[in-house]
């Protein structure tokens, strides 16, 4: 099997299904079946992919040269390979989920709706597998793009003030990254992402060094919602369920974050970092976006912008760990991408699964609701459980290597903060738990779960969260591939 | 000053009859007076480019049996200039047809009477 | 095949189709456009091979009448110039398939004379891209505005008014040009470009030069609409027929900012480097307030051609940025740009003609829901907005980036900050255009009424070649690299 064309196939997958979605315009069971075949076919190829990269080297394919030194090149590291398989479990998941919701809706312009999912799943793996800074950004900006459309789906006033504001910040973003690339070619003549970073950055002046590493940081903290550039991702929350819980909990954040990790272990390297000391204060920077976000969602009672704020928050950890330049700490960041992922997904669905069959979309109307959608909450139970960190969840193993980094690295404080963030954790989240289950309403007196297409994804996912916390190695081998990870880059 | 004046007589003549010109396309609002502005700013940078093959006591630029040493004044300006106006006749073509159809489009052609009548 | 007489073949090939037109053609429209195609094919051929064969910094000289330079008159293609008259074939040949349709709608009637007049502001261009010659080179601008005054005039409206200001503004351009010329004429006694470099060398700098020099870039800045000799665009642009407006707004600034880029190094870099510095000082702050001002412009309208054209004046900022950087990357980043803008804003244009035609509006608010009725067309816009934006992999993104990167060779952040921002610019008002496609509900609904086939493959045509130059760019920036690298050196004038 040609590696090479599997690597150009993952990223063509989507980008394909895409193009038939549009096509099967005004012929639902068409559209949904490209959808979740181009899914299937994603899926396996990105498996086939990683399970390729744990033994072998780093697969790379030059597709064009785009200027000298720099070519438009993609390759699969076990980093890169693990953040599209997260992506392409959780877009078969969220399809099967889509089509149980957007019916569930009755929603307009379903198949605008799918093709830009599957554009901007074709844009997260091309973000995942690229090779260099300047292929990175192709894709980052095409992300953009294809998320726009999603934000503004449901065309109201509101929603066209959200998806402007999240161009405003993304397109920022995007020139706040063509700065640090322009200023980081001219000093070095490459954008290449080596892991443990790029030699000849080490030698450039400081200032070189510094503008780099906050463009790059601002550029790639947009999507991550770092804290003064957060303000998007609260207000995305009008978009459709399944794309808060895709894009605004998976792809797109992760891709920034994704980014400043790329940034923090390829492109600068612990080394050059600990000596400019700039890594310091991205640590302290997430810590603070760490508290705030939990604070903040302790006052939210609209759901998916509870969640939201526990996105920003949760973010950080792993931008933190990364931050801390240490093998365990980084390690802990990769865990806690995946495990975040399927955590907040599954919550997200939760609120989805709620809202179609019951309208509601306050914390406040939840009283009771366990009792109508037990399987569905206990479903959020698990996750918020997960989410604070409490073992033998996955998310306990994640927040136990961020720790340990931590405190190897003198950043006493930094885990202190983990700890308080899981208990602010437990305290918005569980209070939903309690409401649901623990008070009872007459409003929702029968039993009545949301249909199976929304059901077995968000139960689903919520599984794999408890399996994954009972064998963190079990399956594609998260839990090694991390530590190998985190190991390459030192 | 007074040398230059008088050994650069024809640059400043032209000179002169450029901001002729120039005054003619901004100072007037008639468009046919602008039009005649810009016929007279290129008649003296047409001016200029001849007086440049002038020589003191030269001849037209034609060998004669029986002339050896005459001077000749340089021809290659005076072509360039043919060309030139040539290029002068053609702009002032279009220009007067332009006119013609603004004039019968707008029925005026003062420029603040025809700001009003285009919005 | 012989090369040497491509540069004269480029111009005579349009100026027969433009005479065999008026003398057969001119009241069968088909004839007439079969024969524009055909002449332009002819045309886009030759500068193919031109480019075929200068791509590596070769030049081809043909002298009109068997006269050597510097005594006839030498026409000469090099890289630069094949690269351009590429473009320009290119162009002209997409807006003679497109243009059909839309002239039957705008100027019933005049086809014919539409396709003659158009030809011959093709051949005039093309003159220019291959020729070596200074007062050559008067004539065929002069000729090309000539014809592309005609053009804008034939347009409804105020469009004779237009018109008419743009001849004032454009002449005295020219008139600059050609008393610039006569400076040069009078230090040096030639006009030959390249014969000129040389003599040059002789001449010692003084205030006559730079009068010349200063007269020379004042007459091009304003035929290229550098801010703020830009006033007559918007009108003109506006107002003229959109097949016309393709191709003037498409090429015609391009061209004089490649005529100012050979004068400034071909000319005088080699001989007088020191008089360029403050020179260059001015053209690089023009174009940075060019850019801002331009975008800040076409943010403001409501009028679809009105908006490009303000966005026009603003890229063409970037095209001044480069050649006011005038280092390699500076110059290559001109280079490119005028080919990635001249495609965009000619595909935009196209786009806004056959928006004219089916909707019977240029206002914004009547794109509507545009995606539905055409959704090809629509595409089409979303590709070439984003080159005029500069997102990656299309065209514009490559030669924002190359400016990136002269700008920083030059040691000039503030450069290089307002060329990163100006993306922020762009984006304001295109993203805007695409939301009110997408995004807001149409006044009256219409039923799927695409372009016909001949309109739409043009316009579908120069979106796919926008990325398809955005992904090929490497290979064409290498040879107008090299073909740069020719320029600044002074090589391209040993004759």
């Amino acid at each position: 099997m040609n590696e090479s064309l599997l690597v150009l196939l993952a990223v063509a997958i989507p980008a394909i299904a895409t193009l038939a979605i549009l096509r099967s315009d005004g012929w639902p069971n068409v559209r949904e079946a490209c959808t979740l075949t181009a899914a299937a076919a994603l899926l396996t190829t990105v498996g086939w992919l990683l399970a390729h990269v744990r033994v072998e080297a780093p697969v790379e394919v030059t597709v064009a040269a785009m200027v000298p030194g720099v070519a438009l090149r993609l390759r699969v590291d076990p980093f890169g390979a693990v953040f599209a398989m997260l992506a392409s479990v959780l877009w078969l998941v969220t399809s099967v989920y889509s089509i149980g919701y957007m019916r569930g809706l009755r929603e307009h312009s379903q198949t605008r709706y799918y093709a830009s999912f599957a554009a901007a799943v074709s844009a997260t793996i091309g973000i995942a597998f690229s090779a260099n800074l300047l292929t990175f950004y192709l894709f980052y900006e095409l992300l953009t793009f294809a998320t726009y459309p999603l934000v503004a789906h449901k065309e109201t006033p509101p929603a066209l003030l959200a998806s402007r504001k999240y161009l405003v910040y993304t397109l920022s973003a995007g020139v706040a990254l063509l700065a640090a690339m322009g200023v980081l070619y001219a000093a070095t003549g490459t954008l290449e992402f080596t892991p443990g970073g790029i030699e000849r950055l080490a030698t450039a002046p400081a200032a070189v060094q510094y503008f780099v590493f906050t463009a790059l940081i601002v550029g790639f903290g947009v999507k991550a919602a770092l804290l003064p550039l957060h303000g998007w991702l609260p207000s995305a929350m009008v978009a459709p369920t399944p794309v808060s819980a895709l894009l605004h909990a998976v792809a797109v954040v992760k891709s920034g974050v994704f980014g400043c990790v790329r940034t923090i272990a390829f492109v600068f390297g612990a080394n050059t970092l600990r000596e400019l000391g700039a890594a310091d204060w991205l640590a302290y920077l997430a810590g603070t976006t760490i508290l705030f976000g939990s604070i903040v969602a302790l006052s939210q009672d609209n759901l998916k912008r509870r969640l939201a704020y526990s996105t920003i928050s949760h973010l950080s950890y792993i931008v933190l760990g990364a931050a801390m330049l240490s093998a365990s700490s980084t390690a802990g960041a990769v865990l806690h991408m995946v495990n975040h992922g399927l955590l907040k997904i599954t919550l997200f669905f939760c609120a989805g699964a709620i809202y179609v069959t019951t309208g509601c979309d306050r914390v406040s109307q939840l009283a009771g609701i366990g009792r109508r959608m037990p399987l569905t909450m206990s479903a959020f139970a698990v996750a918020a459980l997960g989410l604070a960190g409490l073992p033998p969840l996955n998310g306990f193993i994640s927040k136990w290597y961020l720790c340990l980094g931590g405190l190897e690295t003198d950043h006493a404080g930094l885990a202190a903060v983990l700890i308080v963030s899981g208990l602010l954790n437990v305290g918005y989240l569980m209070p939903i738990v309690y409401l649901a289950f623990f008070r009872s309403s007459d409003e929702f007196p029968r039993y009545g779960e949301a249909s199976m297409p929304m059901l077995i994804p968000l139960l689903f996912t919520a599984l794999v969260s408890v399996l994954i916390g009972l064998w963190p190695d079990a399956g594609v081998g998260a839990w090694s591939l991390a530590h190998t990870i985190a190991q390459s880059v030192q | 000053m007074q040398e230059l004046l008088a050994t650069r007589l024809e640059y400043w003549m032209t000179g002169a009859l450029m901001l002729v010109g120039f005054y003619g396309m901004l100072g007037k609002h008639n468009l046919v007076k602008q039009f005649i502005g810009l016929n007279i700013m290129q008649t003296a940078i047409i001016l200029l480019f001849i007086s440049m093959s002038v020589r003191e006591g030269g001849t037209v630029p034609i060998i004669e049996a029986g002339v050896p040493d005459a001077v000749y004044m340089s021809p290659l300006p005076h072509v360039l200039m043919l060309t030139a106006i040539v290029v002068m006749v053609g702009t002032a073509g279009v220009a007067l047809a332009l006119i013609i159809r603004i004039h019968s489009r707008f029925g005026t052609l003062e420029e603040d009477e025809l700001i009003e009548r285009s919005l | 095949m012989n090369f040497s007489v491509i540069p004269a073949g480029l111009v005579l090939s349009p100026l027969t189709g433009a005479l065999l037109i008026a003398a057969v053609a001119l009241n069968s429209p088909h004839r007439a456009q079969a024969l524009a195609v055909s002449s332009s094919l002819v045309c886009l051929i030759m500068a193919g091979a031109a480019l075929w064969h200068c791509g590596g910094g070769g030049v081809i000289e043909y002298a009109y009448g068997g006269w050597p330079a510097p005594f006839g008159i030498a026409a000469r293609i090099d890289g630069i110039g094949a690269v351009l008259a590429t473009l320009i074939a290119a162009l002209a040949c997409g807006i003679f398939v497109y243009a059909g349709p839309t002239l039957r709608f705008e100027m019933p009637a005049l086809e014919p004379p539409f396709y003659a007049m158009a030809l011959l502001l093709v051949a005039a261009l093309l003159g220019m891209t291959a020729t070596a010659d200074l007062f050559n080179l008067y004539v065929f601008l002069e000729i090309s505005s000539l014809a592309a005054y005609a053009l804008i005039g034939s347009g409804g409206g105020a469009a004779s008014l237009a018109s008419f200001r743009y001849l004032l503004i454009g002449t005295v351009g020219a008139s600059f040009y050609l008393l610039g010329v006569a400076y040069l004429f009078a230090l040096t006694g030639s006009l030959n470009l390249a014969d000129v470099a040389i003599a040059l060398r002789d001449v010692p700098a003084s205030g006559a030069l730079l009068i010349g020099l200063a007269l020379l870039t004042a007459g091009m800045g304003l035929k290229m609409a550098m801010f703020p000799m830009h006033g007559w665009l918007p009108d003109a642009y506006t107002y003229a027929p959109s097949a016309a407006t393709a191709l003037i707004g498409g090429l015609m600034t391009k061209v004089s900012a490649l005529v100012l880029m050979r004068i400034l190094y071909g000319v005088f870099e080699p001989a007088h480097a020191a008089l360029l510095p403050p020179l260059q000082t001015v053209i690089t702050a023009l174009g940075c307030v060019g850019i801002v001002a331009g975008s800040l412009m076409a943010v403001a309208q409501r009028d679809l051609k009105r908006l490009l054209a303000y966005s026009s004046i603003a890229h063409l900022g970037f095209i001044a940025l480069g050649i006011g950087l005038g280092n390699q990357a500076g110059l290559s980043a001109a280079v490119y740009h005028m080919v990635a803008h001249g495609v965009a804003k000619a595909t935009l244009f196209l786009i806004a003609g056959g928006v004219a035609l089916r909707l019977g509006s240029r206002n914004t608010h009547a794109l509507a829901g545009l995606h539905r009725t055409m959704p090809w067309s629509a595409a089409a816009l979303v590709v070439a907005a984003l080159s005029m934006i500069g997102i990656p992999p299309t065209a514009g993104f490559f030669s924002k980036w190359y400016l990136m990167i002269g700008c920083l060779d030059a040691g000039r952040i503030d450069l290089f900050a307002v060329v990163v921002a100006s993306t922020l610019l762009s984006a304001w008002y295109f993203l805007r255009l695409l939301e009110t496609i997408f995004f807001t509900e149409p006044a009256a609904q219409r039923h799927h009424e695409e372009l016909p086939l001949p309109m739409l493959g043009t316009i579908v045509a120069g979106a796919v070649a926008l990325i398809v130059l955005g992904i090929l760019n490497q290979p064409l920036i290498e040879g107008v690299i090299g073909a740069t690298a020719m320029l600044a050196t002074g090589k391209m004038g040993t004759p």
